[in-house]
Parts: C-alpha cells; sequence; structure tokens
C-alpha cells in the first residue's frame, strides 16, 4: 500500500511539470499583456518596457519556465503582478477559505447523497424514490450562481437568518456550502441509488435475508459496503468538479477563496497568480484521488492485488 | 446514520467530521452569530459605515497603485499637495499657495503642522523625496514623469520639468500623487502596499484582502474631520449579491447596483439611488486607416440614438453626450452642441452618396467593463442595420479587448476614458495626439492644437475655447469617435443612509453622510 502511494506521489513531479508548461503556453497565448493591463491607460512606452524587463516578460519563454520550475522547487512561486505579495502568502491566504468550503459541501454532499440514495434504493417505486429521482435531476439541473443568489434572496433577505455574504463565522458557511454541495449530492445520490439496487439483487443478500437477518443489517452492512465502492470514486472525481464550482459560489458570496483569487488573477493577467493557484488545484486534486484509491483498496480486497 | 453498524463508513465518516472540523479552525472560523452585520447606529458625529464594493483594493502604495478601485481607498488614507473643486479648479492641499515661475518652473509652498500616522512631520524634504519617487514610479510616472527635478528650500518646494506642461497642478491632485511619510518610504517600499502611511482622513486599521478594509478616522487630521468615524469596506464583486446585502441592512451603501434593480430601488422606501456625474465619456470610435470615408462614419454617427440607448438599455444610469466628447462638469459649453443629431433618412442618403453598400465592420466590446456594454453593442449593432451597416460584434473580455484596441485589430471600438485629473486636454493629448500609444484610432489631424493645450494655463477661456475647436474637429468634422454617453457613479443607500455623494473619477464624499436608527 505504501510502495502505491509513494508511486502515486512520484508520478505528481512529472504530472505537475507538464501541468505548469502547460499554463505558461496557454497564458501566453491568451491575448491581453499584463503589462499593459497593469500600467492603464496612461502608460508611456518606456514605463511599459521598463516594466516588462522587471518583471522578466521580455525574455524569450523557455527560459521563464525554466526560471519557474527554479525558484518553485525552492518553494518560491513570485510575486503577483497586482498586489506586490507573495504567490505562495495568497495561497496560504486563500486556500483554506476554499478547503473548508469544498470539504464542508462535500460532506453535505456525500451523508445527504448517499442517505437519500440507500433510501430511494430500499422504497424502490415507492414515493421516496420518486420524490428522489425528480429531485436528483433538478438539483444536477441547477445553475450552481442560480441557486446561490437563490438561496440569498431567501434566507439573507427574505427571512434574515444567514449573511448574504462574507466569511468569518460557521453562519457564513451554510448557505455557500449548501449551493456548492447540490451537484455533487444529486450525482452521489442517483449513483448511490443505482449501485444499491444492483447489490440488494445479489445472491448473498438473499442468503442473508434467508438466513433470518434482520433488513437494517442486510442493507446497512452487506449490502451498503459493497454499494459504496463505486460512490467513492465519483466522490474523488466530484472533488474536482467542486474546485471548479467554488469559483463561481466564491465570487456570488463573496467569499476570500482560492476560486475568486484565481478569477481576479485571470482578468489581471496576474501570470504568477493563476500559476501558482493551478500547481495547487492540481496537487489537491490528485491528492484527494490517491486517497480515495487507496481507501478504495482498504475497503475492497478484490483491488489490494492489482 | 445511526443505524449504520458497518465498522468503515462509520470511520469514513467521522474522518471527514474531523478533517472539517480542523480545516474549520484551521482558517479561523468562530461559532456564533453575524457579528459584523452593520447595525444602523444613532445618527451623531461618530458614526460607523459599511459600504459594498464591486471589487477590492490591490495596493495602497499611491504612485504604484494597480486598479482604479485603490483610488477610492488612497484617496482616503493620503493627501495630495492640490485639490480639486467640482468644476477642476486646483486648490490647496498639502500645498497651501504655489505660482508658475516660466513655462517650466513651478514653487509650492508646503502646508506646516501636518503629521503623518506614522508621527512624522510633512516637510518639504518629504515633498521632495515623494515627487522625485513618483516621476519614476510604475503609475506616478504616467502623471508626474514630466517632472525633471525638485528642489526643497525652507518651506518651499521648486518643481522642473522637462517640457511645458500646464496641466502638472491637475495631476498634481491625483490618488497617485499622494504625500507617503518618508520614513515609511525608506523603511520599505514594498510594504507600502498594504501598509499605508499617508496625512489623510483616515488610517487603515485593517485590511484581510478580498474580504474587508477597515479604516477609522484619523484624530490627528489638518483638515476637517469627516462624520464617519470607522469605515468598513467589503468586496462584493457579484452584482445581485451586494444589492441583496443592502435589502437586508448588511451594508449600507453599495456600488454599482445591478441597472435593472432601479425600478425597485426607487419603488423602495427604504433604499436611494445616487447617480452622479463621473468625469468618463464612453464612445464609439473609428480605427481611421480602416475606416477611411468620413461620409460612411458621419453616417454611422447619425444611425445613432443616444437618447435611447440611455433611457432604455442603461435604464437613465448615464448621460446621453449630446453637447461634446467632453464632460460638460468640466468645460464651459460652447456656443452650439457638439453633436451630430440622429437623423436615419438623413444616414441612409450619406451612405448612398458616398457608394456605400453592403458595409461589414468589426466593433470590439469588452465585456462586463462599462455599463451593460454587451447590451448597448446589440443595440448599437441594430441601429447601424437600419443604413445598411452589419457590425460585427466582438466580445471580448477586459484584458484581451484594450490589447485589440492599442494593436489597431479592429475598425471600431467601444472606450470610455476617465478623467481622473479633472482636465480634458490630458485624454486629448492621450488618445487623439498622433503617435500617442492609446490612439486607437490613427488620428493625426489636431496635433498643432493638442501641443497647444499644454501652454495655455488651465480654466483659462482661451483653453476652453481651444479644446472646443479640437472636440468640435473630433466629433463633427472628422467624425473620428461618436460620444454616446457620460457614464455615472452608480450607487445605493440603505435605510437611514443621507448624504453618501461621489465627487468625479469615482472618489467617495463622506462629508456629509448621515446614518441614523431605523
Amino acid at each position: 500500500m505504501l510502495s502505491y502511494a509513494g508511486r502515486r506521489i512520484l508520478q505528481l513531479i512529472p504530472l505537475l511539470l507538464i501541468i505548469s508548461f502547460v499554463v505558461f503556453v496557454a497564458l501566453e497565448m491568451t491575448p491581453g499583456d499584463p503589462v499593459t493591463l497593469l500600467l492603464g491607460q496612461n502608460a508611456s512606452p518606456e514605463a511599459v518596457a521598463d516594466l516588462r524587463a522587471k518583471l522578466g516578460l521580455d525574455r524569450p519563454l523557455v527560459v521563464q519556465y525554466l526560471s519557474f520550475v527554479a525558484n518553485a522547487v525552492q518553494g518560491d512561486l513570485g510575486i503577483s503582478y497586482r498586489s506586490g505579495r507573495e504567490v505562495v502568502a495568497e495561497l496560504a491566504r486563500t486556500a483554506g477559505v476554499s478547503a473548508t468550503l469544498a470539504t464542508t459541501g462535500m460532506l453535505i454532499a456525500v451523508l445527504v447523497g448517499v442517505g437519500v440514495g440507500i433510501l430511494a434504493a430500499v422504497k424502490q417505486y415507492s414515493i421516496i424514490d420518486t420524490v428522489t429521482r425528480v429531485g436528483v435531476l433538478t438539483l444536477v439541473s441547477l445553475p450552481v450562481f442560480w441557486l446561490a443568489i437563490l438561496l440569498i434572496i431567501g434566507f439573507s433577505v427574505k427571512w434574515p437568518i444567514f449573511p448574504a455574504f462574507g466569511w468569518g463565522t460557521y453562519l457564513h458557511l451554510v448557505l455557500p456550502a449548501i449551493a456548492l454541495s447540490t451537484y455533487p449530492l444529486a450525482v452521489i445520490a442517483r449513483l448511490t441509488r443505482s449501485s444499491m439496487l444492483e447489490v440488494l439483487g445479489g445472491d448473498y443478500i438473499r442468503t442473508a435475508r434467508a438466513a433470518g437477518l434482520p433488513e437494517r443489517t442486510v442493507v446497512m452492512k452487506y449490502a451498503l459496503k459493497n454499494a459504496l465502492v463505486p460512490v467513492m470514486t465519483v466522490i474523488g472525481l466530484q472533488f474536482g468538479a467542486l474546485i471548479g464550482g467554488a469559483v463561481l459560489t466564491e465570487t456570488v458570496f463573496g467569499i476570500p477563496g482560492m476560486g475568486r483569487l484565481m478569477v481576479t488573477a485571470i482578468e489581471g493577467r496576474d501570470y504568477p497568480v493563476v500559476r501558482g493557484a493551478v500547481l495547487l488545484g492540481t496537487v489537491v486534486f490528485v491528492v484527494i484521488n490517491l486517497l480515495v484509491d487507496v481507501l478504495y483498496k482498504w475497503v475492497d480486497p478484490r483491488q489490494r492485488g492489482v | 446514520m445511526n443505524h449504520i453498524k458497518g465498522a468503515w463508513p462509520r470511520r469514513g465518516a467521522v474522518a471527514l467530521a474531523l478533517l472539517t472540523s480542523l480545516t474549520l479552525t484551521g482558517c479561523g472560523l468562530s461559532a456564533g452569530g453575524d457579528s459584523e452585520a452593520a447595525a444602523p447606529v444613532a445618527e451623531s458625529k461618530d458614526v460607523s459605515l459599511r459600504i459594498g464594493t464591486s471589487a477590492d483594493a490591490q495596493s495602497l502604495d499611491p504612485p504604484n497603485f494597480s486598479l482604479t478601485a485603490d483610488f477610492t481607498r488612497l484617496d482616503l488614507l493620503y493627501d495630495q499637495l492640490i485639490t480639486l473643486a467640482p468644476d477642476g479648479t486646483p486648490e490647496p492641499g498639502l500645498a497651501t499657495s504655489w505660482k508658475q515661475d516660466s513655462d517650466t518652473e513651478w514653487t509650492f509652498e508646503i502646508r506646516q503642522g501636518v503629521k503623518f500616522s506614522d508621527g512624522t512631520d510633512l516637510t518639504a524634504e518629504v515633498v521632495k523625496t515623494n515627487l522625485e519617487r513618483a516621476s519614476k514610479a510604475k503609475q506616478g510616472s504616467g502623471y508626474l514623469g514630466v517632472i525633471e527635478s525638485v528642489e526643497a528650500t525652507g518651506n518651499q518646494v521648486k518643481v522642473r520639468l522637462s517640457k511645458p506642461f500646464s496641466g502638472l497642478l491637475n495631476n498634481l491632485s491625483v490618488p497617485v500623487a499622494g504625500i507617503v511619510s518618508a520614513k515609511a518610504i525608506a523603511e520599505g517600499e514594498k510594504d507600502l502596499s498594504s501598509r499605508p502611511v499617508g496625512t489623510g482622513p483616515y488610517v487603515l486599521k485593517t485590511w484581510n484582502p478580498d474580504e474587508l478594509m477597515v479604516l477609522e478616522r484619523n484624530e490627528n487630521y489638518w483638515g476637517e474631520k469627516p462624520p464617519v468615524k470607522t469605515l468598513e469596506i467589503v468586496p462584493i464583486p457579484e452584482a445581485s449579491t451586494r444589492y441583496a446585502a443592502l435589502q437586508s441592512g448588511d451594508v449600507h451603501v453599495i456600488e454599482n447596483p445591478p441597472p435593472s434593480e432601479l425600478a425597485s430601488i426607487r419603488a423602495s422606501e427604504d433604499l436611494t439611488e445616487v447617480i452622479e456625474v463621473k468625469a468618463q465619456p464612453v464612445f464609439l470610435g473609428f480605427e481611421l486607416k480602416q475606416v477611411p470615408d468620413v461620409k460612411v462614419r458621419r453616417a454611422i454617427a447619425m444611425a445613432i440614438d443616444k437618447e435611447a440607448i440611455v433611457s432604455t438599455v442603461l435604464e437613465g444610469v448615464g448621460e446621453p453626450a449630446t453637447k461634446g466628447l467632453i464632460p460638460p462638469a468640466l468645460i464651459s459649453p460652447s456656443d452650439e452642441p457638439i453633436t451630430i443629431p440622429h437623423d436615419v433618412e438623413g444616414a441612409k442618403r450619406l451612405m448612398a452618396e458616398a457608394g456605400a453598400k453592403n458595409v461589414t465592420l468589426d466593433l470590439v466590446v469588452p465585456t462586463d467593463y462599462y455599463l451593460k456594454d454587451k447590451e448597448v453593442a446589440e443595440v448599437l449593432k441594430e441601429q447601424l442595420k437600419e443604413i445598411g451597416v452589419t457590425a460585427n460584434l466582438k466580445m471580448q473580455e477586459s484584458g484581451t479587448w484594450f490589447t485589440s484596441l492599442l494593436e489597431h485589430k479592429t475598425q471600431m471600438y467601444w472606450l470610455g476614458w476617465g478623467m481622473t485629473a479633472g482636465d480634458p486636454a490630458d485624454m486629448l493629448t492621450r488618445v487623439f495626439r498622433s503617435g500617442a500609444v492609446n490612439n486607437m484610432s490613427g488620428y493625426a489631424g489636431s496635433d498643432e492644437d493638442i501641443d497647444r493645450l499644454a501652454l495655455l494655463p488651465v480654466k483659462t477661456k482661451e483653453r476652453e475655447d481651444l479644446m472646443n475647436k479640437i472636440q468640435r474637429r473630433l466629433v463633427m468634422d472628422d467624425v473620428v469617435v461618436v460620444p454616446v454617453y457620460h457614464s455615472t457613479n452608480f450607487y445605493a443607500t440603505g435605510a437611514g443612509v443621507e448624504g453618501f455623494h461621489t465627487r468625479r473619477s469615482t472618489l467617495w464624499d463622506l462629508s456629509k453622510i448621515t446614518v441614523r436608527q431605523k
């Protein structure tokens, strides 16, 4: 298991190199010049040339990339063009916020999604099942930003229970986490339901029932454990979608997270911040999926030899 | 979850919960109520005010600012040598008086008894350090690069320019020319972007980027102290959320409410809109090499119904540019309006005269940069269609858009030009002087007159007449641009808030504000 995890971590190195290079090239190809944007309408051509040289943007792309990699391995991701603050500090400031939001959103999605999925499967064709299936379809189709604004109008303006925006207390977390959780919740619920239905039809479940085990034990101990294996893979993948959703959620709710940092950075062509955020995002995504895979092997003995 | 009997799912859930609680503690979340919500306070001299803005500041170092959002904050934290009256007339700031010794030499008398927030005194030497620094700084050079040398003797500062420039006083009034403590500069310029040390009416108390900035009134301020004691600035990028925050009372004032909510703001008993002049014309420009026929350009100008655009698309948040390119607030009116009136039939005749058929022109427009730019562009397209011109809309993200314009990669462009320094000559020089970087049209027909502006003292009849002559040529004779509207500062205030005003170029005027208990 450990050597497997080690191997996966090592695979991260070439992946990060590739991703950072792609980001480098993509930013270079994006129209819009950081120096012009930075200096604005009143800049003199000399000032533009001067700043370009200062930021090292006048060097060939490969040279810029190599110096970026050389600094990055020493933990230096550069300085934000816009704010003049260290990129590492900017990421440190925002990553915790985004992690809290994403984890809470995922927690809601997993707890509710799995619960609803089980219920719908156990009570197949009942009213609960129908409501779940319709509900899941609705949630999957809801655009996050729209739902977010609806939640704000409902629970901050009409019934002022939660703050409309900002960060700082647990109350600030509720609406954004709910908005963020809907999509993965729907996906998890749907998958749990179908996976449970498949498992519940298995021979060993019939045997367990025939042996006179209580239905609760059959469902929760025998069926669920097997049904959740595919669900776990999806949870890992959904974290990726969650990172994307966090960009919108953070913007709508005015949360000082990494998604918002990145949007502002892209708009202002703040290359160092964009690169840093993409790299961190990649690491997080890979590590989460690694954790899921390790967990997967732990849960499913059939996978251990692979 | 009580019914789950299997061992691992419970462990998984516990682990996840643990992870959440760890990250929660890790980033300083606290349990409890919304202690930061702004409850309206009793009316008094010591009100606190919470403003929701569309963007956060980026850098608080005056000559190295980053965004226009920085301007409002710099304006509160720093003073400049000069302040501007609403009509653009220079008035004393940190300089009590000044005189122009020659075309290129000015002497300023520096105000006595002013202290920086770090306790140091304002002296002529400090001003010298600042002007020298600003004239070479990232942003400062764009305004003060013309300063060649500075000399401090006693209480006076003598400034020598590399060439005659009558707009110097105006440029010295811009937040970018804010005077910083020389001690703070010496201690480390890098820190200035997040730790401002000025003489302004406010001092920075806390700043969590993208979350909250708290300014406290400077109790040692040399000028008239503002009524607002604590000013909280919260960036809320999404307009609908900002509006909801205003409705729920989370903030007292918001910048740029969604224009679609204007009717509901007007209908509401609690909310008030604040729509005030801002020195920024927004116009349709032509790249002259690519649209060489002045008849076609004139026909396009005739096809555009400015009033309809402002009243329907902008919902009244703006002023139709029917008097000229230069905002009427900044110049004495010319004898006759400088505009090409809306006349579709005339435009069609002109197109026929020019022999122009099936004309297709690219129009590059930024997205979400100026008010409802996408919708305005759609209407422009429809209006041009009436005279047989097909506008091929290219909606570009703002960074891409500005580069397209600089590289002359379009036939028509949509652009606004802010006049922070309150001197329209600045725009004329930067946008319509041949060889200027920002001359997006490639125009070269007024160079001599534009150059003469730098020699004539500001706010004189001679200079204003000359500016009117230039803008008449730009708008009516050569049809380089079609001014469509003058943008306005747009704010909304909540229940019990009165007297919130703006000053030209997006600055806040907090001198008359009152906040009262519900």
